[in-house]
């Protein structure tokens, strides 16, 4: 005969203890409801089995399932893809929009475009009345505006790649601080899960960790078979593999080369490299700049806008991005201002018998300009741009002779005595002397046709290389507005990727939070499901109890 | 079931309010700075947006400049009128002169107002506007017409004796123009001496001739350009009555030539400058006007949708608001 007393019993006292696991899992999911990366747990009843004892017997109650996380590898797998496609465009965002604030399209400050425009025009003031001092500052004035609008664009570009490029260090710093954890949470995880239990917190902060890592560098993910997690970059770079951790370096001298191109400002751009010697001497760095820079994460980005240069170049216009795409007309303008304008300041020469040029022109003292006359540049050392091979013509030859690459951040005017201007011709016809008439504008006639010749504003190489592309022959105004256009439509591309990444990452977190994500109100009325369970066990312990009082009252 | 989660559903509420407050922000600075455009990620045109803001910078340029320009010519201009004045006047002397009732002693006195007449003329010729001699060629910081050494001979004194000339500095022969506009440029001074150089020659050979004395060489061309020699001997008469009243009808000639040749042609040409300013201007206004009217419509903002579109954000936010308040006080546990 079954003891249904004991049976109910034993039955209440199992279905107490599985209702007790239950709140406890909700409470847990309840407590980690604002966890970042805490994905929901749950358990599952299932029936108890036991031996049977044949007919009238009704069961042996309910037992706890193994703990379960509500987590989707896949829609991990996307949340990661969409927050890595987000990060990149983030960082590229950023950084463009302060580029973008350069180039503005109001007239109220003053930019490239407003300050060729008010310098042509001061030229041409001038020639109406060359000897007035007045104008002669004005033009001045203007030219100053001119120099300044160039300088602060190229600078202000200038700060925004080395701003990218330093900001690489901190990331990649913070990535193998996670590299590290990750490792160390999978030797955890291997360990542990080899006896079948799931460590459920271990895998959500190594989740978490490795969502970090992917939002700063596009990596993938791969579960090993031990419950480890492989991660590794494109091209098949491992970053973590089982509990080793291989760290990426930010350096300015890699082993590879003893060459490092510089940055927009000089400083030597830094490359990201993989060390297979992890820290032991010699070092064997491997240039993983350009399989990053294609790489979605917040690296990605910034190593797009930073761009990346071959360690064969020693130019910073010889690299890749939007930035040095930028700055390379900009420094294209500057040197055409250089050798160009100075070339016709100087007007043709005087005396084609003697070597070199002479100048024709001359200032309101009768004085000739030297061949780098208006424009110069303010070298290193606080030396003048010279005219290296005494030729009096301002030529690339003669900027590529410095050894600088870069010259529109070192623009700077010859003169600042408007008297110094030289705005007339030579008017005698003796090839060995010029006198000057104050009101002979000839020179600024000559000058102000700058403004509608077309000159080479090509993306130019290394200061060393002067050929520039004859493809790029174009007036200043038709250069600057091509610049916009250019610029606009990459930073605008970047925008535009930057809205839909955001709409897609909104909508993997609602997806993967679908299937992981703690709902307060679902906690609370399984809460309230499984405390009634509680209760009805309890109320069946007494029942029971009743029932073994009711038999021993018989006795 | 789909499940939302507690953390998406703030998430999302925070999202809304944070792209409403974004609206906000740059419909409000439409609406303070007047633009839609402010920077090339505002726009697919930047390119034409700075293109059109040069071309109205440059029209400016020129409109500015017309005014300095026009205000020059039209100095010029009344200079011109007022040494045609002094030629006129001239003129009636020299035919009064040339009258024979006129005793030798007239004529003197009537030499005296040449003379007069003479430095007026100088004076206009050697005027300056803004610092400069407008009618000393390209040597225009200092005044052209001066008195040349040698001086006259006979007389050896006074007024007679005088001899003005053109400077022959280099580039006093030479001229400029400068911009109205992008393609029409216009000259804006003279060659002095092709403006008053036979005027005040014929002057001078006037007040001579009229005060007694000859000068040589004597004109055989009137269009030759004027070169005397600083010699000239003084009338004897009654012997050379005749040659003196034709020496002062030779003055005529001169005259006449200088006012219709010389200084009548300059100031038609002025005027000819002036109406070229004033058709320039009104090409460059409506290039500047057509480039101000396109810049308007890619640039501006439409205050009224961009009032309405703000009013559009702020209504969102403060529905998102309401749902967020709404929404995330719900809880089972207000039930339990």
């Amino acid at each position: 005969m079954v003891n249904y007393g004991a049976k109910i019993l034993n039955t209440a006292s199992g279905a107490l203890s599985a209702h007790q696991a239950l709140i406890s899992v909700l409470s847990n999911n309840i407590a980690n409801v604002n966890t970042p990366g805490y994905v929901r747990r749950s358990v599952s009843l299932e029936a108890r089995g036991g031996p049977s004892q044949g007919a009238g017997d009704f069961g042996h109650g309910v037992a706890v399932g193994p703990l379960q996380r509500s987590v989707d590898g896949y829609l991990d797998k996307l949340l990661r893809e969409a927050g890595a496609d987000k990060s990149s465009f983030e960082a590229q965002e950023g950084l463009l929009s302060r580029v973008d604030q350069l180039f503005n399209l109001t007239g109220s400050t003053s930019t490239i475009g407003k300050s060729f425009t008010e310098f042509f025009s001061a030229i041409s003031d001038l020639r109406a009345n060359p000897s007035s001092i007045e104008l002669r500052s004005g033009l001045l004035n203007k030219a100053e505006n001119l120099v300044s609008s160039i300088r602060d664009t190229f600078n202000g570009i200038s700060s925004v790649q080395d701003e990218a490029d330093s900001r690489m260090t901190s990331e990649v710093a913070e990535i193998n601080t996670f590299l590290d954890d990750i490792a160390r949470l999978n030797g955890v995880i291997s360990n542990q899960e080899s006896g079948g239990t799931i460590v459920g917190d271990e895998r959500d902060q190594r989740d978490e960790l490795i969502r970090k890592v992917t939002e700063k560098v596009g990596a993938s993910v791969i579960e090993q078979s031990d419950g480890s997690a492989y991660l590794s970059l494109p091209g098949g770079f491992p970053l973590v593999s089982g509990t080793t951790a291989r760290h990426l370096k930010v350096t300015e001298d890699p082993s590879f080369t003893t060459q490092v191109p510089p940055l927009l400002s000089g400083r030597p751009g830094r490359y990201v490299v993989y060390d297979y010697a992890q820290g032991k001497t010699p070092s064997q760095d491997v240039d993983l700049s350009e399989v990053i820079g294609s790489a979605d994460g917040t690296l990605g980005g910034l190593l797009t806008v930073r761009g990346t240069n071959s360690p064969t170049n020693t130019s910073p216009f010889s690299g890749t991005g939007p930035l040095v795409a930028a700055a390379s007309r900009v420094e294209s303008m500057a040197r055409v201002l250089l050798t160009r304008f100075n070339e016709v300041y100087n007007g043709p020469d005087e005396d084609n018998t003697t070597a070199g040029l002479q100048s024709s022109a001359v200032d309101l003292d009768g004085n000739t300009p030297s061949a780098f006359g208006f424009f110069t540049a303010q070298l290193p050392g606080s030396s003048l741009l010279a005219d290296s091979d005494n030729d009096g013509i301002a030529e690339l030859g003669d900027l590529a002779a410095t050894g600088e690459f870069t010259f529109a951040d070192k623009l700077s005017l010859a003169i600042s005595d408007p008297r110094s201007i030289a705005a007339a011709r030579d008017v005698d016809t003796n090839p060995n002397s010029v006198v000057l008439a104050s009101g002979n504008a000839d020179n600024l006639v000559a000058l102000s046709a700058l403004r509608t010749e077309k000159v080479q504003l090509g993306v130019v190489g290394d200061a060393q290389d002067v050929s520039v592309p004859s493809t790029t022959s174009m007036t200043f105004e038709e250069g600057y507005q091509e610049l916009l256009t250019q610029f606009g439509g990459t930073f605008s591309s970047v925008q535009f990727g930057s809205k839909n990444a955001e709409a897609r990452f909104v909508v993997a977190q609602q997806r993967r939070d679908q299937q992981s994500g703690v709902n307060l109100d679902e906690e609370f009325t399984q809460l309230i499901k499984f405390q009634q369970a509680y209760q009805a066990s309890s109320r069946l312990v007494r029942s029971a109890s009743e029932i073994l009082d009711t038999i021993i009252g018989l006795l | 079931m789909s499940r939302v989660s507690t953390n998406y559903l703030s998430g999302t509420l925070q999202f809304g309010m944070a792209d409403n407050r974004l609206k906000i922000a740059k419909y409000t600075e439409e609406i303070t700075s007047g633009f839609k455009v402010i920077t090339p990620a505002d726009t697919a045109q930047p390119g034409l947006i700075a293109g059109l803001r040069e071309l109205d910078g440059r029209m400016q340029s020129h409109l500015d400049r017309m005014k300095t320009m026009r205000g020059g010519l039209e100095y010029q201009e009344s200079v011109l009128g007022e040494s045609e004045n002094v030629v006129q006047r001239a003129l009636e002397l020299a035919t009064q002169g040339a009258n024979g009732t006129y005793t030798a002693e007239s004529r003197a006195k009537m030499a005296e107002e040449v003379f007069g007449l003479r430095d007026q003329l100088v004076s206009l010729a050697n005027s300056s506007y803004q610092g400069t001699y407008p009618f000393a060629g390209n040597q225009d910081d200092q005044p052209p017409f001066t008195t040349q050494t040698p001086s006259y001979t006979n007389p050896s004194t006074g007024p007679g004796s005088q001899r003005y000339g053109y400077t022959t500095l280099s580039g006093a022969d030479g001229t400029r123009s400068a911009e109205l506009s992008d393609t029409v440029s216009v000259r804006v001074n003279a060659v002095g001496s092709g403006v008053f150089g036979r005027a005040i020659e014929g002057l001078e050979r006037l007040g001579r001739a009229l005060a007694g004395y000859r000068t040589d060489p004597s004109v055989t061309d009137p269009s030759a350009p004027p070169s005397p020699d600083g010699t000239g001997a003084a009338y004897t008469f009654p012997a050379d009555n005749a040659a003196q009243a034709a020496d002062i009808r030779q003055t005529i000639d001169i005259l006449k030539s200088a006012s219709s040749t010389q200084l009548g042609t300059e100031r038609s040409s002025l005027g000819a400058r002036l109406n070229k300013l004033q058709s320039a201007r009104s090409v460059v206004e409506v290039a500047q006007v057509s480039a101000r009217e396109s810049l308007s419509g890619l640039q501006d903002a439409d205050i009224a949708e961009s009032a309405t579109n703000l009013s559009e954000a702020k209504t969102a936010l403060e529905a998102t608001m309401t749902v967020s308040g709404q929404v995330l006080r719900l809880t089972i546990l207000d039930y339990l």
